[in-house]
């Protein structure tokens, strides 16, 4: 009985009213895959390929050169200040703005969007009107002779701020989905504060602060606007990598500047690999979090 | 332990959750916190755990002043209406979660702890989802472990948000018995917020009864359902028809139909009646001051029959609804379109003033027939308020 249904049923199912001719579909697909090799795919085999144009050798040597081990170095300790500055800043101020209702909210949503809005440029001109020479500040800095400007410390205020907004942004969706239920669990069960937050809050959104921590290494270690207006381009002293790129760049040195450039972009596959990871793991965790607020 | 809330009051921006709230609950009772959605009923019930400051107000345990103490110093164990278990661990660490977080001096050792959390969750019988993650348990299973985990801990007192209202109708009623089997053999002071006035009924030894903000009853289940002390009670508690008129020497007048009064009504001008529809008796032979009604429609309600009658003589669409058993129904044999008198036994009178606010009746889901009275060419009509 059922057969005869099911073949009367096909042609319906075969003619798809809703769905494109196939050359539609391979054509949209074929012209989106080309775009992405040209645009994407062809740069970062260039990178490579013109990093190695003078063989392996020139390619190590590029490498550790002393102002490029200088400059690896700094992006470094930049980026290990800012992440973590700004993974502790994002994590409490996703939780005040999930956990609490207060006046200011919205101002405070916005100003956490802050650093996404304006150039990374005008980022690093404000430290230079705030802390140069000329600048508020500059006259009693040079006094007691801090040096902000064109040193570290200028490098990691401008990262610092350009990276801002990644860490909170990735947590505060999550958190207000999550709600305060199983915090106000822990409370009433005796747990402290401290308790509550490495025990329940932390397991909880570990994904996705991953994810946020992950998105801004990635671009405290390639941030070049904010970076270069502070840095003062000292070689050796005060150049991190996408800035000495720049300058291996402008002196023609083109295989050792690809050679650098090749570093910055392996973080950035690196980075992308990771990323498709973590978003697998959050969604995981979202799609549960969902299911238990549905039921 | 017992608690008192005394002159509690709190303020959400504008809105008054809690006005002067005053309460006190005797030691080892389960009690109902019910009344409709933003009756501040939840409200009460997080400051009592101290997840919410009151603005003013003390909150005592056991006669101590427990105002300003934090929720992990006041001994209470919470249910949350989402269960808020802990996703990321099993059941069993669910429920050991309050043992382990105990200062290392009070922390029992792990064996003890896994005795506990076994025999726990035996009570709770569900000692074999143990390993299992929340996301693998059913809503009825999940409110279970949730209360074995506030369990965990001796809490002395024990507060539910609406710990049913996520389930199913029939895991629900089955937890609300499980629940009342569980605190006779515990005897732990339980409060319940609820805003299910048969799971109020069933489950607690005491209803406080809650309106915007204030406390309108308190007493046994039978107390706030047999005498209502006000309006609001009356409709909340079970279905109601509303009659307009005036109480006289005795009697209470619903223009021209007479009905006896209650010795208590006094001697009032502007009155409201309130009937429950089982509290109308049906004949089938008139009888002095007996209105006739037609029977409009008929429901077949499983244990009861619900009538839906009009009264001609007033001259309204407005039907009363009236409840009878099977026997009684089997007995007057009516059906569509037949005459019968209605006696209106057991009314509750309240001043008309109260009664003003009769337009909630809708919103709170029972059905009720309303008459607004006018006075045309020297008489009182009872037409239909609209």
């Amino acid at each position: 009985m059922s057969t005869p249904m099911l073949t009367a049923a096909r042609p319906a199912a075969t003619a798809r009213p809703q769905q494109e001719a196939d050359w539609v579909r391979y054509a949209l697909t074929g012209a989106a895959l080309f775009v992405i090799a040209l645009f994407l795919i062809l740069p970062l085999l260039t990178v490579l390929v013109e990093g190695l144009r003078k063989g392996w050798d020139a390619y190590f040597s590029a490498l550790v050169e002393p102002n490029t081990l200088s400059a690896i170095k700094l992006t470094l300790i930049v980026a290990a200040i800012a992440v973590p500055l700004n993974t502790v800043f994002g994590v409490a101020a996703a939780w005040t703005i999930a956990r609490f209702e207060f006046t200011g909210k919205n101002i405070l949503l916005t100003l956490i969007d802050l650093p996404f809005s304006v150039s990374p440029v005008i980022a690093g001109l404000v430290y230079v009107l705030i802390f140069g020479a000329q600048g508020w500040f500059g006259p009693w800095l040079m006094e007691h002779d801090v040096k902000i400007l064109f040193a570290v410390p200028g490098l990691v205020l401008a990262t610092v701020f350009v990276t801002f907004p990644f860490v909170a942004r990735e947590l505060i969706p999550l958190m207000q989905e999550q709600g305060r239920d199983e915090e106000e669990a822990a409370l009433s069960l005796g747990a402290s504060g401290w308790q509550m937050f490495f025990k329940v809050t932390l397991p909880n959104i570990k994904w996705a602060l991953l994810y946020g921590v992950t998105l801004c290494n990635a671009r405290a270690m390639g941030e070049f606007g904010a970076v270069s207006v502070v840095s003062g381009h000292i070689r050796g002293l005060t150049n991190t990598l996408p800035l000495h790129v720049e300058i291996l760049y402008n002196e023609y040195n083109f295989a050792a500047s690809f050679a650098v450039a090749s570093l910055l972009a392996l973080l950035a596959v690196t980075t992308l690999i990771f990323k498709s990871v973590l978003e697998w793991k959050q969604q995981q965790d979202r799609r549960v979090a969902i299911e238990e607020s549905v039921q | 332990m017992s608690i008192q809330v005394e002159n509690i009051s709190k303020k959400f921006g504008d809105f008054t959750a809690l006005n002067n709230v005053s309460l006190e609950i005797p030691e080892g009772e389960l009690v109902a916190l019910l009344g409709p959605s933003g009756c501040g009923k939840t409200s009460l019930l997080r400051i009592i755990a101290g997840l919410e400051q009151a603005d003013a107000g003390r909150i005592l345990l056991n006669g101590e002043d427990q105002t300003s103490s934090h929720v992990r110093e006041r001994e209470i164990g919470f249910v949350f209406q989402h269960y808020a278990l802990f996703r990321h661990m099993t059941v069993f660490d669910n429920v050991a979660f309050g043992l382990r977080v105990k200062k290392r001096a009070e922390r029992p050792t792990e064996k003890v702890i896994k005795e506990k959390v076994f025999d726990l969750l035996k009570l709770v019988q569900l000692d074999w989802l143990a390993d299992r993650f929340p996301d693998q348990l059913s809503g009825g299973q999940r409110q279970r472990i949730a209360l074995a985990r506030a369990l965990a801990v001796e809490p002395k007192v024990l507060l539910l948000d609406e710990p049913f209202g996520a389930l199913d109708a029939n895991v629900r009623k089955e937890l609300r018995r499980w629940l009342r089997r569980l605190h006779d053999e515990l005897h732990i002071t339980s409060i319940f917020v609820t805003h299910d006035q048969e799971e109020a009924m069933e489950v607690s030894s005491r209803i406080v009864v809650m309106n915007k903000g204030v406390i309108e009853q308190i007493g046994t289940p039978e107390q706030v359902y047999e005498h209502p002390q006000t309006p609001f009670v009356s409709r909340f508690l079970g279905d109601v028809n509303i009659f307009h008129g005036r109480v006289d020497q005795g009697w209470l007048d619903l223009d021209g139909w007479r009905v006896p009064a209650p010795a208590e009504a006094g001697q009032r001008e502007q009155v409201a009646a309130y009937v429950r529809p089982h509290d109308v008796e049906l004949t089938l032979e008139a009888e002095p001051h007996l209105p006739p009604a037609t029977v409009r429609h008929i429901h077949h309600a499983g244990s009861v029959y619900k009538l839906e009658l009009d009264v001609p003589a007033r001259g309204t669409d407005e039907t009363i609804e009236v409840e009878v058993s099977r026997r009684e129904f089997q007995a007057l044999n009516v059906s569509t379109g037949d005459t019968v008198y209605i006696r209106l036994v057991n009314p509750r009178i309240y001043p008309r003033e109260d009664a003003a606010a009769v337009t909630v009746v809708s919103e709170i889901g029972t059905k009720s027939a309303q008459f607004n009275p006018q006075i045309a060419n020297g008489e009182i009509h009872l037409a239909q308020k609209t």
